[in-house]
């Protein structure tokens, strides 16, 4: 009887434990963001080898798959590891995806598509490093070892900007086509909702979410 | 007139399109520079004004580029240039007149997506080699411009080949004096800035080939002065990349190199030939780079006796020819990104001439120019470039030494 009555008090603690800590609340929404394409391209009227600027057409290389939602929680620390697979194609003179999101301790492999050389630096304070002219299909590991934005250049075409975002959490995700975005199994908290746009100022909103909450929070990023 | 042929431009483009999508590309850069060199420096002979070799500290040169498109297929292209005159230099800010204001390149394009073929017409850079791609001070990686680009040979570009010019003091202070001809002594294979106006075909398959063939009213070693230039040049360059981390090209150019308000009357343009054949090459692979030319030209050019003040004419055309080759390394330090050392060797030499009494020499004196740079990107829009060259001139004991620091700032 004593057998069975700890079994179902150590089965209570147990339950009761696993419900807090991987609690079911879900931030789902839509981003609205400026369709017109920008005006003014800085870095783009020439390749310093002489040779003609070309941009890729593939979707990832297009602003509106480029944006990031991210979760920062505000009332406990989250714990991040290191992402698997994680990479940069350069494809038609594109960084591909042009943000690609990490933790902190994640190596990316660079990997060239094109039939010609790239050049990968990134001058980012903290963040600097150098790969050099990397034949194609030959993926380059860098680690990453800081958080924030490590802004990619190519010395050969300079008008290759890309961006790999170093985050501080494990909760984020890319908006799809649409523009929607959704992030589950979130534990009960308070959080700073940031929205990363590569060419805006980054948005953020606190948020508070418990109980299987299923919250949505939607964002206009259009230009007043 | 170049602002009327502006707007001009820009009202038939939008004209064109009716759902007109305005993007411009751009490019600029700003460049100051602490410079010093030796007591025997010459703009003709390294681009520094033998007035100005003390330490100076000076705007260089400026450059925006910007492209204008409209739409798919129609595009201005522009570069706006302020550039010091002759290399003088007179400390920063302090005399604006020394430095000129040049539409270095002003043209319009027209290129398609379902075609490898397109056209620009305008003024536009030269396709020959592969320098002239280097635009902006920030792309070089060593700052003096190759010999072949530079190197005032012993040819006036008003008046042709003159026997012994550099050679004979007698001449020295024709060459040294504001001369109403022989100021502009000194002629270069190639000119420094590389802007024609002129008309230009291209055929490209991104990064595997590309074919280019302009029509030109300037020479190729022509400076760039004037919006409509004189005497019809034909350059042309193939380029190919073999593959990933090698690539080569080929130029041709045939043009009249001299200014036809200077000549002769009982000349024509056309008895002034500059023939020029270039390979570029280039190879890169980790943090190495070796690239480089080698340029070969042929003048075919009356002699002028500048005693008598004229030419000697009588089927007295001779042909010269000068050789130049350089070859830049590069290497990149991985342990500190952003900076990079640079090493370039340089030479240029002549074949033989009339020496003026029957005879046969050199028709200008070898030169041989080593040149190190060291660089730092401090971030994404300021780099810092040290540079030290030093020339032998054949024959001559002269200091062309230069010492050059130089920080640009590019957007």
């Amino acid at each position: 009887m004593i057998q069975r009555l700890l079994f179902f008090f150590l089965f209570l603690v147990f339950s009761t434990k696993t419900s807090a800590q991987f609690s079911e609340n879900e931030v789902f929404g839509k981003i609205t963001f400026p369709t017109s394409p920008k005006v003014l391209k800085r870095g783009t009227a020439y390749n310093r080898d002489g040779t003609k600027v070309m941009h890729s057409n593939d979707p990832m290389a297009k602003i509106n798959r480029n944006i990031i939602v991210s979760l920062h929680p505000l009332s406990f620390k989250a714990k991040t590891q290191p992402l698997n697979n994680a990479s940069i194609t350069q494809k038609e003179q594109t960084f591909i995806p042009s943000v690609l999101p990490v933790t902190k301790g994640t190596t990316v492999y660079f990997l060239n598509e094109d039939e010609f050389f790239h050049n990968i630096y990134s001058l980012t304070p903290g963040s600097r490093f150098n790969i050099g002219r990397r034949p194609p299909g030959d993926p380059y590991p860098v680690k990453i070892k800081k958080n924030g934005v490590i802004k990619l250049s190519c010395d050969i075409h300079p008008h290759m900007y890309g961006i790999i975002l170093s985050l501080d959490t494990p909760y984020f995700c890319r908006v799809d086509k649409a523009g929607n975005y959704r992030l589950k199994n979130l534990p009960d908290g308070t959080y700073k909702l940031s929205i990363f746009h590569p060419q805006e100022k980054e948005t953020t909103r606190t948020i508070k979410i418990s109980g299987r909450e299923k919250k949505e929070v939607n964002f206009d990023l259009k230009r007043p | 007139m170049k602002n009327t042929i502006l707007v001009i431009c820009c009202l038939f483009l939008f004209s064109l399109s009716g759902n007109a999508q305005f993007q411009m590309d751009w490019n600029a850069d700003i460049n100051l520079e602490l410079s010093v060199a030796g007591s025997d420096a010459h703009y003709w002979y390294n681009n520094f004004h033998r007035d100005y070799t003390n330490t100076s500290f000076d705007l260089t040169q400026a450059n925006l580029i910007a492209g204008f498109g409209f739409n798919p297929s129609w595009k201005i292209n522009t570069h706006l240039l302020i550039n010091r005159q002759a290399a003088q230099r007179a400390g920063l800010f302090r005399k604006f007149d020394l430095y000129e204001i040049v539409y270095a390149k002003l043209n319009i394009q027209w290129s398609s997506s379902n075609t490898p073929w397109s056209i620009v017409g305008g003024r536009l850079m030269n396709p020959f080699g592969q320098f002239y791609g280097n635009q902006l001070y920030s792309d070089r990686h060593i700052l003096d411009t190759p010999l072949a680009y530079s190197y005032g040979t012993n040819i006036s570009k008003n008046v042709g080949f003159v026997p012994l010019l550099v050679e004979d003091d007698t001449y020295s202070e024709l060459l040294r004096d504001d001369h109403p001809i022989f100021r502009d002594w000194g002629t270069p294979v190639l000119s420094r800035l590389g802007y024609l106006t002129g008309i230009q075909i291209q055929y490209d398959l991104p990064e595997k080939l590309n074919a280019s063939i302009l029509f030109a009213k300037n020479a190729p070693n022509a400076y760039a002065e004037s919006f409509f230039g004189e005497g019809w040049s034909l350059i042309s360059h193939f380029n190919y990349r073999i593959n990933y981390f090698s690539k080569f090209g080929l130029s041709f150019s045939y043009s009249p190199f001299v200014e036809e308000n200077y000549i002769s009357n009982r000349l024509t343009l056309s008895d002034f030939r500059q023939t020029i054949i270039g390979l570029d090459y280039s190879f890169g692979y980790g943090f190495w780079e070796l690239s480089g030319e080698i340029i070969t030209a042929w003048y075919s050019v009356p002699i002028f006796n500048i005693l008598l003040d004229d030419y000697i004419l009588g089927g007295n055309f001779f042909t010269l020819n000068t050789t130049s080759f350089y070859m830049d390394l590069k290497y990149e330090f991985p342990f500190l990104t952003g900076a990079y050392a640079a090493y370039r060797f340089d030479i240029l030499s002549f074949g033989e001439g009339p020496d003026g009494s029957g005879g046969r020499t050199a028709w200008d004196q070898e030169v041989i120019r080593n040149a190190l740079s060291f660089g730092y990107r401090i971030n994404s829009f300021w780099e810092l470039k040290l540079s030290l060259a030093d020339q032998n001139v054949k024959g001559r004991d002269w200091d062309q030494s230069t010492f050059r620091l130089m920080t640009s700032f590019f957007w």
